[in-house]
């Protein structure tokens, strides 16, 4: 495991000053990625919508209404979680990139790890 | 709040697929930078009432999903989205291959007002500050000529007034309104545009609000979602009236573009329509054609917002049996949330042909007799 470990790419994100709930969008070469940090943990996802390559991690970080049993019956959670494309608002889950209404469409997500203050994405 | 706390470093450009020919957009929704710069076109007695609320105090409306504006728009001048044309070249025109762009504006609503006069008025200063100012920002830019339809007179005035502007393109208008499309009363706006050889545009998305009727076919609808998909029930009624009422028929040079109204609808309505003219066309002895001819020949549609069926090839076969190879255009609708990305809405590899002739090659024919003769394609790179 450890021979593995050792293989991994690691790309500098820059320092681990993001306040809760602010993200920054590192260049990783040939893509883009976008580092969040959302209650202590850190996230990382590929920073382009699946659906017409939008830059997804401009996006908003919000909640969502989560599926209930009746209509008119509304409950809201995953606040922070849940990162809504800004061209048409496709809603990604942070913690696994699925996209909320359609389990066959991800984004990619990376680990991000904090060492000695500051942020590396695991490439 | 959250979005002040994004610190950035600048992401490297998204490797683009690149088309090896460049774009034609049928739509950018350019907007003034204040309601005083279209005002000031305005007569005294209209601007104050103009600049206070253009439309009127704003009906309660649909939710759609935080604002009608692309989230990421450059904005960075700090003026409305799509208001400054270096930052509409940097985040449209040259990201995208863009070399024509029409500016069709945001007064599509203007044929829903109750005011006729008031209505034209705005329609005619909204024309002074497209062609005297939003035009001239970037030489991709071509300009429509807004009308309030209401007003017949002065909309075929408008029309005169700016058809040998060298960047005007089209004429401007809302598919919603008080009567179907190809009512008689608006024939004397369709014959001054066909004179001029100007196609004639309409918008969707005024349907529900002011002198218009309700949202969709079946009255008032309560979703964002149902009033959106429920647009193509008026495009419907308005395309089976431009046939019906002999539009097409009567002036041989009036062309129809139809914008954000979907296209796929079109297949089963030509499929009707020819059936029951069989049957029915005692009523209509001025058509000559079956209807889908004169729609395969002078009705034209634009992809945004594109539709998506699970297998990209149900909508290419859908395109290709209604005339797609002449009559679909691409359009992005920038900056509006439901913008669409040229390089990847159809299929590059099993539809190049139909691509390149939706992404340019269909609104070169449509509007290529308009485009400023000093700036052709092969003289800009």
């Amino acid at each position: 495991m450890s021979a593995v470990a050792t293989e991994k790419k690691l790309l500098d994100a820059g320092l681990a000053d993001l306040p809760d709930g602010g993200r920054r969008i590192v260049d990783a070469g040939t893509t883009s990625i976008g580092v969040f940090h959302v209650g202590g943990s850190y996230y990382g996802l590929k920073n382009s919508c699946p659906h017409e390559l939008a830059e997804l991690c401009r996006g908003k970080l919000t909640g969502t209404t989560l599926p209930v049993d009746k209509p008119g019956q509304y409950e809201w959670g995953r606040e922070g979680h849940v990162l809504r494309c800004p061209w048409h608002g496709w809603e990604f889950d942070l913690d696994t990139g699925r996209h909320l209404a359609n389990e066959s469409c991800r984004v990619k997500t990376y680990r991000v790890e904090e060492r000695d203050g500051r942020l590396f994405v695991e490439l | 709040m959250l979005e002040s706390m994004i610190s950035t470093m600048p992401p490297p450009p998204e490797k683009a697929p690149r088309l090896g020919y460049k774009v034609f957009d049928i739509e950018i929704h350019c907007m003034p930078t204040s309601l005083a710069a279209v005002g000031k076109y305005l007569p005294n007695m209209y601007r104050p009432r103009f600049e206070a609320s253009f439309s009127g105090a704003h009906p309660p409306n649909f939710d759609q999903r935080g604002g009608n504006i692309r989230h990421d728009t450059d904005v960075s001048d700090g003026g409305p989205p799509a208001s400054n044309p270096e930052l509409i070249r940097r985040q449209l025109l040259d990201p995208f291959d863009i070399e024509w762009g029409i500016c069709t504006g945001l007064f599509y609503t203007l044929p829903v007002y109750p005011d006729p006069d008031y209505a034209a008025a705005v329609a005619s200063a909204h024309n002074d500050w497209m062609f005297n100012e939003m035009v001239a920002g970037d030489p991709a830019f071509l300009g429509a000529i807004t009308i309030a339809p209401q007003n017949v007179e002065k909309s075929v005035k408008e029309i005169e007034r700016w058809a040998n502007h060298p960047k005007a393109v089209e004429v401007f208008m809302s598919t919603a309104g008080p009567l179907p499309l190809g009512h008689r009363s608006l024939h004397p706006i369709y014959e001054a545009a066909a004179a001029h050889k100007l196609p004639v545009a309409a918008h969707t998305t005024v349907e529900g609000k002011g002198n218009s009727g309700p949202h969709t076919g079946a009255g008032y609808a309560s979703r964002y979602l149902e009033y959106h998909t429920g647009l193509a029930s008026t495009s419907i009624c308005n395309t089976a009236s431009l046939v019906c009422e002999g539009v097409f028929e009567k002036f041989p040079d009036f062309q129809f573009v139809l914008l954000e109204g979907g296209v796929s609808w079109v297949l089963p309505l030509m499929w009707a329509l020819d059936a029951h003219w069989k049957q029915l066309r005692q009523e209509m002895p001025q058509l000559r054609e079956l209807p889908s001819t004169y729609l395969k020949r002078q009705m034209f549609y634009t992809t945004q917002p594109i539709e998506e069926p699970g297998s990209p090839r149900d909508l290419i076969q859908t395109y290709e049996q209604i005339g797609g190879n002449t009559q679909i255009m691409f359009s992005s609708d920038y900056p509006h949330w439901d913008f669409d990305n040229p390089f990847v809405i159809l299929p590059g590899s099993t539809a190049a042909d139909l691509k390149r002739r939706i992404l340019r090659e269909n609104a070169m024919a449509l509007y290529g007799h308009r485009l400023p003769s000093h700036i052709s394609e092969g003289t800009r790179s």
